[in-house]
């Protein structure tokens, strides 16, 4: 059975758009496809469960927020609090959080009791000493820049933090969320051991082979973890992965790949992961021919069959998307589906308009994604029915972020995250940044750098609905990141798993798993 | 023979010189960046040089490599790029592996080829010689990625028989190792026991007609004496170069093997090394990659003068 977070809690910012409709329809077709009879007898402790992983971590250090180290990430640590799949704040290592009127400081409690995996007690020293280490330009890894609006941190006692911002802050939900909490003391050893106060403690890492976490039997949650041991097994190939899961040498997969979901259903227990954790997207070289043209970049978002990529390359398991917003996001236009369905011949005519007649163009394609190399073949063959050519190169992740972050490319096929999240915080992602912009460099589109800037510069739930508007105006007229649909994970489980539950952002949740075998 | 043992010894220090500067010079001119492997593809560009800097990649190129080798002199590999351990320990985990599967599939490979080789040599117009001569041309033609899917699919998943993936060390629980083994050991064995097999039976042909078999037969010796004990020592010296040779090819890492039977070998971890531009990883396998052909062909060459005393090295 799955389970989401559903402590409720005050949110201490605005509500964002309810999407019950949708998560009600995810979590029915979860529950459909889990089919589970009610359990007869009490839950089994013990055990270790071998999660199937498709890649291994690049690091210990949950700062660096790569969707890579997630999982990890997840039963490692805590964060300060937590989301439940409504984005609604439900405590985390902070019991209680204040923002103060002005939405410029926030003071946390910390829960008590809580300690690292080394027996020492949490403290808002520690904390303290996070955020420290967030702001650091070498160790802060991807939590520099989210913390780029915080002011100070202190610890007026030993149970209780403050944090103050430069500015009004209306993402402070989301800074506390991703503000995972590591062990001072093991913040030099991060990349390859870690520590902190998550359900499960680190044993050992084999590189590229596998890392086994064992039960933190201090752990704070009631009665949780309970399993003896997980352990990661890194698979360098899906199929090998799945083999593993229909052999048995696997409880649980991470990233099922869509082209299985079909046939394993009848199997396993497939259960669908946030939808719009992130969104699939064509990013576009606003500064190279022939898309120093706006009109031929507005001519992709028309260009592109959504729908068919959905089908044909994710085989059913996501949704379309024109904006990058998740359905959960408060900045989530339903009508921009409606206005930018797939029309060839109006690409044709935007694409005159830019003066742009049988143009080419290159398109990077990361092979570790398989879909992203396919999305960019539908692009292809759709833009080659009115004369445009696309020359496909799939390249390793560094040539192709090389190319990618220093703008040495025309069309890149990607995804980006924090989708879900306060609508600015997609500025996170190297190619929405309003400054050092892989595309644009400091020269990125003003409407759409004003539009973060209202965006993240109010609290008024009707000031902010019109820096949204705003927001998807600029992305939607500028082009130069074309939305194509929603990632969603598809976790599969083998039927003696019970309890597994995921995050927003589509981390495993293990804390409350029991293999009942 | 200690002269030669020597000699050939010495001779490695300018082979892995050698050897380095080559991969040196191809690793840094693919284009890519470690600090991204690192930092991930949200990173700044002053992240990115910060990182490069720490790692000592704005130094020239040149430098770099001065530096690494003065390293290596005193035994030190370095440390990885992307995970901060001592490649010496990366490579002490991944090593063993290797030879784990280089052994059983070269056994694998012996025990098929063996008996095949000899039946087909003994009796070279029987039907079983026919079969033999099928089975190589098949066991050569078919693709190794092919073969180990088919067997996941047969024996991992549809009969549950053997474990699709995964490792256990023979030396702390052999019985489980062997289970893990069987598959990608069939999968990598299949192809060499072919090759092997085509040697032995030639090599047995050749020998079964030379003037001291006639002899022995002569003399009444039995056959079987006379294939085992006279043909067979002679015909293994071509063999025994087939199999060193494989030796080497195996321990420098069978990648797609691995990669099907998520066996975590050399092969795989160089792989990924050179994906993420770990350079220092890959510096360190391919030094030992080059010692182990070295060591290896030093020792086939050994077992060449005990099998054929007349061989002897000055």
């Amino acid at each position: 059975m799955t389970r989401a977070w559903s402590q409720p809690s005050r949110p201490s910012h605005p509500t964002r758009r309810d999407f019950l409709q949708h998560v009600g329809l995810g979590a029915a077709l979860g529950a459909g496809l889990l089919a589970l009879p009610p359990r007869a007898h009490a839950k089994k402790k013990g055990g270790t469960l071998t999660v199937g992983m498709p890649n291994d971590w690049n690091t210990f250090d949950p700062h660096n927020l790569a969707f890579a180290n997630f999982t990890l990430q997840q039963n490692l640590y805590d964060t300060l609090i937590r989301y439940d799949q409504r984005l609604r704040p439900l405590p985390g290592l902070a019991e209680k959080w204040v923002v103060a009127p002005d939405g410029q400081s926030v003071m946390l409690t910390l829960r008590k009791g809580v300690q690292f995996h080394s027996g020492k007690a949490l403290q808002a020293a520690d904390v303290v000493a996070n955020f420290e280490k967030a702001a650091d330009k070498d160790r802060g890894q991807n939590m520099l820049p989210a913390v780029a609006n915080v002011a100070e941190v202190t610890a007026p006692d030993a149970g209780t933090v403050l944090i103050k911002f430069k500015k009004v802050s209306p993402e402070i939900t989301d800074l506390l969320q991703a503000m995972a909490i590591i062990e001072p003391s093991a913040m030099d050893s991060l990349k390859n051991r870690g520590s902190g106060t998550g359900p499960f403690k680190f044993l050992e890492w084999v590189p590229g082979d596998h890392t086994t976490l064992e039960r933190n039997t201090a752990y704070w949650g009631p009665g949780s973890p309970w399993v003896d041991r997980v352990a990661f097994k890194v698979f360098t190939d899906s199929d090998a992965m799945v083999a593993a899961l229909q052999s048995g040498i696997c409880d649980l997969v991470v990233s099922l790949p869509p082209k299985d979901v079909t046939r394993l259903a009848s199997e396993f227990n497939l259960v669908r992961g946030h939808p719009g954790a992130l969104t699939y997207e064509l990013r576009v070289n606003g500064t190279k021919p022939p898309f120093d043209k706006k009109e031929a970049r507005q001519a992709l978002q028309y260009a592109i069959d959504r729908q068919g990529v959905v089908d044909s390359v994710l085989f059913g398991v996501s949704q379309p998307a024109v904006l990058p917003f998740s359905r959960a996001s408060a900045a989530y236009d339903p009508s921009a589906l409606q206005k930018y369905r797939f029309d060839l011949a109006r690409a044709k005519e935007l694409f005159a308009k830019a003066g742009v007649t049988g143009g080419q163009a290159e398109c990077l394609a990361l092979p570790q994604f398989p879909e992203l190399p396919a999305i960019a073949q539908v692009l292809k063959a759709d833009l080659a029915k009115i004369g445009f050519t696309v020359d496909l190169a799939v390249l390793d992740s560094t040539q192709y972020y090389k190319r990618v972050l220093g703008g040495d490319f025309v069309l890149a096929t990607s995804f980006s995250g924090n989708t879900q999240k306060y609508p600015s915080r997609i500025s996170l992602n190297s190619i929405y940044r309003t400054a050092n912009n892989p595309v644009w460099k400091d020269n990125v589109p003003k409407a759409y750098v004003d539009a973060v800037a209202e965006a993240t510069a109010t609290v008024d739930p009707a000031k902010q609905k019109v820096a949204f508007a705003k927001l998807n105006a600029a992305i939607l007229d500028e082009s130069w990141v074309v939305s194509i649909a929603y990632r969603q994970s598809v976790f599969a489980l083998a039927r003696h798993v019970q309890d597994y539950a995921f995050t927003v952002d589509d981390m495993a949740v293990l804390e409350n798993v029991s293999l009942e075998k | 023979m200690a002269r030669y043992v020597l000699l050939r010894l010495a001779q490695l220090v300018p082979v892995l010189l050698l050897a380095s500067v080559a991969v040196w010079l191809m690793i840094y001119l693919i284009p890519g960046d470690p600090a991204i492997s690192l930092l991930g593809g949200d990173a700044t560009p002053e992240q990115l040089q910060r990182a490069r800097a720490r790692m000592g990649l704005d130094q020239p190129l040149p430098v770099q490599y001065a530096l690494w080798l003065g390293r290596v002199a005193r035994g030190d590999l370095g440390v990885s790029y992307l995970n901060g351990l001592p490649v010496g320990t990366i490579l002490a985990q991944r090593i063993p592996v290797t030879a784990q599967l280089t052994v059983a599939s070269l056994v694998v490979a012996l025990l098929i080829a063996g008996p095949l080789g000899i039946v087909s040599a003994v009796r070279p117009r029987s039907w079983i010689a026919r079969g033999v001569t099928g089975y190589n041309a098949l066991a050569m033609a078919v693709p190794t990625f092919w073969l180990g899917i088919l067997l996941v699919l047969l024996f991992g998943i549809r009969l549950k028989w053997l474990p699709t993936s995964g490792f256990v060390p023979a030396w702390q629980e052999p019985g489980r190792a062997v289970r893990f083994l069987v598959l990608p050991a069939l999968t990598l064995g299949a192809y060499v026991s072919a090759v092997l097999a085509r040697f032995v039976r030639a090599a047995l042909l050749e020998t079964l007609f030379q003037d001291y078999v006639r002899t022995a037969r002569a003399k009444g010796v039995r056959e079987r004496t006379v294939v085992w004990i006279h043909a067979l020592r002679n015909a293994l010296i071509p063999v025994v170069t087939v199999v060193g040779l494989q030796f080497g090819a195996f321990m420098g890492g069978a990648v797609i093997t691995e990669a099907i039977f998520d066996y975590p070998g050399l092969g795989r971890m160089l792989l990924q090394a050179i994906l993420t531009r770990d350079y220092t990883v890959v510096q360190g396998a391919i030094l030992f990659v080059v010692l182990a052909f070295v060591l290896i062909n030093l020792l086939t060459d050994l077992v060449y003068a005990i099998l054929d005393p007349r061989i002897r090295y000055s």
